[in-house]
């Protein structure tokens, strides 16, 4: 079970390649393939992490066109066909992962929803085909991604590179885009259990209750879209369909005897044997020392092993502790971030507190995106370190938002220096909106997409996110249209009525009696 | 000055005001909208050219069928449609031999033979071949039949009839209600879905691409003019129906024979499921044909006819859905039999689309003959653009009309230049497609009043006819009433005073 860690080389990002090699053949007369698996990690003594990964492969010949469908489920096929797609990643997530303290999850996500995409080589309109995109998206997963237009838009230069075989690479073809206040609720899980093959009958997935899941401190979903190589050569491809679900669950909120717990008191209900359409289903448990589990399972290093294949009914997993578990140690992180708002009145500013604890440097690559309603000023952007000296970044990219139009983006490659605490800080002005482009509900206030940090590791990338941040902007009194039409009246109608009384009275002197 | 303030008022405010706040509408035909949907009959032109072999009495056969197609005519103006059949008559040896290919023209090729009676035989094509026997009383029988297996069979007048009569909710004859509720509304493009859906969670495979290729694609690209269809297909596990069969038991053995399900269970099968079969990226209408395989405990499973046996094609159609068949697969087979199952969904189609899957029974001596197997006849392809123009011409015509009659009654809908520019061209299609039809050219009628259709459709659901549709009225009051109470009252009572004056300075 390896976490993945930032290798603390120096790194070359214009000369990033991105050869993903898999080992994975698709070997069905179908030539399609379903894999499950479940990964439970006990973080401490008082938080279970739950990781799903469902992964439907394809192989195709040439182009994927197809039309009939089998495991692949046929509305995220037609979708990616329509608008192009070569590379698909959504997210959405409740709740907040607590890097310090429970490590690296398998797969990040910040908080609310987040779309990034990687139009083919060629596309046309690239605007139009992410907005109708976000669209369809938003129809089947019945969330407000429809929300995501131009505004939340931005083509990051260096913080995304794509995870499977694309032919260009170049990121006027990518899109990101997020929506911070969006809910993670049962009416998107549901569409989402939908593209499983087995739903939630069979495997992992027959945990996947929707109730239990909610009850939990992070959930979080992903549909994951690419294509990849059978070879080093890359002489053929298949696209692959991944889907994730991150849930924490606090194990001092189930019924079992605390801190005893098992996975039916978690998700109320046992695990099933596996979806008979799957290749390959499995459970993997990374249990703390002093812990106990029944059934017995298999060992393979440090972890536990179990196939669902040889399952003959549901089973219930159970944790048993041999020894009281001490007060919960939390996980020496590599790199963590912690975001907050600064600023009274109309100055603001962003604070990010990035802190390095690895004994070498290491080089993120940090990504910030504002929205034009708060002009940052990047001329106020200050890295500092604990001791208070300046660090220079490597590289740097601010692209500045157009009223009403896009977003800024800040894009930069720092090197953290080792174990030290670096701040990062950029202060803006809060601009004003029209009264009618106001959000319902504006007074809430508004959100800044959480700040992401990239960081380079030996297979793929490892992302950090901040903590979505909510600022207020000057909310007009929404009534004052009326009020301003009341007053403007009254003070008319008393001039008017006066002067009308003037021209048309006659005045006539009083005779002195 | 009083009087010179109420004038104000009138001449420069009223005017002001009214400029200020008038809703936008741009021009519209509308006289041309009433006149097009005051317009009683359609008038539909059904040419048919009568060729008559050199052995007959060319001037007899002549004259009687004149008589008929006379008498046919259609005199009656109550109907919503009028039929006029333009018949050419011309010997076989000057024919031009085009053997009943010209789309939208009917060929009846007569001929004289040594025999006792006639006989009539509607081609594959667009031909209709009649022999007529030596005895010349026959003649009066045969001009009827064969004017009737035009109207009821070929040309299909009643259909067309109704459908017109159904658009405009005038309630024609209510005969073939059946035929309309089944087939597929009016749109540019379809869908058609290919659903397996496995009750268990074990891999069946289907080779539904070459089924398709094999028996459904050759129909479609015969009716690729009038209908544009986009397949696809899916395989959906573990998908039960929330429908529980009965068994039907041996009586004598008390084992059981088969399950069963009765046709009032069938409503709730689309039911259970429906929110797994579609997708959410095209807005047209999608066309389902589901084939269900029966999970081990209930096999075999079949669908109750009304006799109470069994169904042997195991098929029901759902109208304007779809057609959904129930598939006993063999013990330990994994692979369906699509060659079974696709002839069920073919005819399933063909009712879908408009087309009789059972020929009018009209006399003894007609045959029609079958279309070659996968396919539609010549006179189905023209019978099927006559009716789908004529049903977009009274759809957009319809539409038309509703939308000037909301916008009579609703005065705060914009109309911005985009919708009046769809209204004109949907206007001047449909007055181009009526040409068409009334003259039989059914490619062009096909083609405008699609177009007809798809500009009347936007122009009805364009999105900026509802921008002020939810400003209430009250609020206008609220804005109005602090302005022009406290300024109004002043000037109306000078007015009054003003008036007064007048009439005791006359008196």
């Amino acid at each position: 079970y390896t976490t993945l860690r930032p290798t603390g080389q120096p790194m070359h990002f214009n000369v990033l390649l991105f050869v993903v090699v898999s080992t994975v053949s698709a070997s069905t007369s179908n030539n399609d393939s379903f894999h499950e698996s479940l990964n439970i990690r006990v973080l401490g003594n008082e938080q279970v992490y739950s990781f799903f990964n469902f992964t439907t492969n394809w192989d195709f010949e040439n182009e994927f066109n197809k039309t009939h469908y089998n495991l692949f489920p046929r509305s995220i096929g037609q979708i990616v066909q329509k608008y192009e797609i070569a590379e698909l990643h959504f997210t959405m997530t409740q709740g907040l992962w607590r890097y310090q303290l429970w490590g690296f999850p398998d797969a990040s996500a910040p908080t609310g929803a987040q779309v990034w995409v990687w139009f083919k080589k060629g596309t046309r309109n690239i605007d139009d085909k992410w907005k109708g995109f976000t669209n369809a998206l938003s129809g089947t997963f019945c969330a407000s991604l429809n929300l995501i237009n131009h505004e939340v838009t931005v083509s990051p230069k260096v913080s995304f590179r794509p995870t499977g075989v694309v032919e260009s690479a170049d990121n006027s073809l990518l899109r990101h885009g997020g929506l911070s206040r969006e809910n993670l609720c049962t009416e998107n899980l549901t569409p989402w259990m939908k593209l499983l093959p087995c739903g939630s009958k069979h495997g992992p997935s027959s945990l996947l209750n929707p109730s239990s899941l909610q009850h939990s401190r992070y959930l979080s979903i992903g549909l994951h879209y690419n294509s990849l190589c059978h070879d080093v050569a890359c002489s053929s491809t298949y696209v692959q369909l991944q889907q994730h679900v991150s849930v924490v669950h606090d194990i001092r909120t189930t019924l079992d005897q605390y801190p005893n717990f098992s996975l039916a008191s978690i998700f109320d209900r046992p695990l099933h044997p596996s979806c008979p359409l799957a290749t390959t289903s499995h459970t993997h448990i990374a249990p703390p020392l002093d812990v106990d589990i029944t059934p017995t399972m298999e060992t393979r290093g440090q972890l536990k092993y179990l196939d669902l294949r040889n399952l003959n009914s549901p089973t219930n997993i159970k944790f048993t502790w041999r020894r009281l578990p001490r007060s919960p140690t939390p996980e020496t992180m590599g790199i963590g971030s912690h975001c907050y708002i600064t600023g009274l009145g109309q100055d603001g500013g962003i604070t990010c507190l990035l802190t390095n604890n690895e004994h070498y440097n290491v080089s993120i690559i940090f990504l910030q995106v504002i929205p034009w309603y708060l002009r940052a000023q990047i001329h106020t952007l200050t890295v500092k370190t604990n001791t208070g000296s300046d660090i220079e970044p490597t590289w740097l990219s601010f692209t500045p938002a157009h009223i009403r139009g896009s977003p800024h983006n800040l894009e930069m490659v720092l090197s953290l220096p080792r174990e030290s605490r670096v701040t990062l800080s950029l202060g803006f002005d809060r601009g004003f909106m029209t009264w009618v482009t106001h959000p319902p509900d504006a007074n809430h206030g508004f959100y800044i997409q959480p700040s992401m940090i990239t960081i380079p590791a030996p297979h793929g990338v490892v992302r950090v996110y901040g903590e979505a941040l909510l600022v207020n902007i000057p909310v007009p009194d929404f009534s004052m249209p009326y009020n301003v039409i009341c007053l403007v009246c009254t003070v008319l109608a008393i001039a008017f009525g006066s002067l009308h009384n003037l021209s048309t009275r006659k005045f006539e002197v009083v005779p002195k009696s | 000055a009083a009087v010179a303030t109420g004038l104000i008022f009138v001449v420069l405010g009223v005017p002001i005001w009214w400029n200020t706040t008038k809703v936008y509408r741009a021009n519209l035909p509308f006289t041309e909208i009433a006149e097009l949907n005051q317009d009683a009959g359609l008038k539909v032109g059904i040419n048919v050219n009568v060729v008559v072999a050199d052995n007959c009495d060319f001037e007899a056969v002549k004259s009687k069928l004149e008589d008929y197609f006379g008498n046919f005519g259609g005199s009656v103006s109550a109907k919503p449609i009028f039929v006029k059949y333009n018949v050419t008559y011309s010997p076989k040896s000057v024919d031009l031999g085009l053997e009943g290919e010209v789309a939208g023209t009917i060929r009846v090729a007569v001929s004289c033979g040594n025999f006792d009676d006639f006989k009539i035989n509607v081609e594959t094509n667009r031909e209709i071949s009649a022999q007529i026997g030596r005895k010349t009383e026959n003649l009066d029988e045969f001009g009827k039949i064969l004017v009737e297996v035009l109207k009821q069979g070929v040309v299909g007048e009643e259909m067309l009839e109704e459908v017109v009569a159904n658009i405009r909710k005038e309630g024609g004859s209510g005969r073939k209600d059946e035929e309309l509720m089944k087939m597929v509304p009016p749109s540019s493009e379809f869908e058609v879905i290919f659903t397996l859906l496995c009750p268990d969670a074990e891999k069946m495979t289907w080779d539904v691409e070459r089924a398709i290729l094999e028996h459904i694609t050759p129909i479609l690209e015969e009716l690729k003019p009038i209908f544009h269809f986009h397949i696809s297909s899916q395989v959906l596990y573990s998908t039960k129906l929330r429908v529980r069969p009965k068994i039907m038991k041996n009586s004598t053995t008390n084992e059981v024979k088969y399950h069963y399900l009765q046709g009032n269970q069938l409503s709730n099968i689309i039911n259970s499921i429906e929110s797994r079969l579609g997708s959410h990226l095209s807005t047209f209408p999608t066309l389902n044909f589901v084939l269900y395989l029966t999970d081990i405990s209930n096999n075999p499973l079949y669908i109750q006819k009304g006799d109470g046996s069994p169904s042997k094609s195991n098929n029901f159609l759902l109208p304007r859905w779809g057609g959904m068949t129930i598939y006993n697969p063999q013990e330990g087979a994994r692979e369906v039999d699509l060659d079974s199952v696709m002839p069920t969904f073919l005819t399933n189609l063909r009712t879908l689309v408009g087309l009789r899957n059972n020929y009018p029974n009209i006399d003894k001596q007609v045959i029609f003959k079958p279309p070659t197997w996968p396919g539609i006849t010549g006179w189905e392809t023209d019978y099927l653009l006559r009716l789908r123009s004529v049903e977009n011409v009274a759809t957009s015509t319809n539409t038309l009309g509703s939308l000037e009659k909301l916008l009579h009654q609703i005065d705060n809908i914009i109309i911005n230049d985009d919708v009046a520019d769809s209204v004109f061209q949907s206007v001047a299609a449909i007055v181009e497609a009526k040409q068409a039809i009334s003259v039989g050219n059914l490619t062009r009628a096909m083609s405008s009043s699609r177009d007809a259709f798809v500009s009347s459709q936007s122009a009805f659901f364009h999105p900026s006819l509802l921008e002020l549709l939810y400003f209430p009225e009250d609020q206008k009051f609220a804005i109005y009433v602090p302005l022009f109470l406290p300024i109004s009252l002043p000037v109306l009572v000078s007015l009054v005073f003003v008036y007064k004056r007048y009439k005791n300075k006359d008196s």
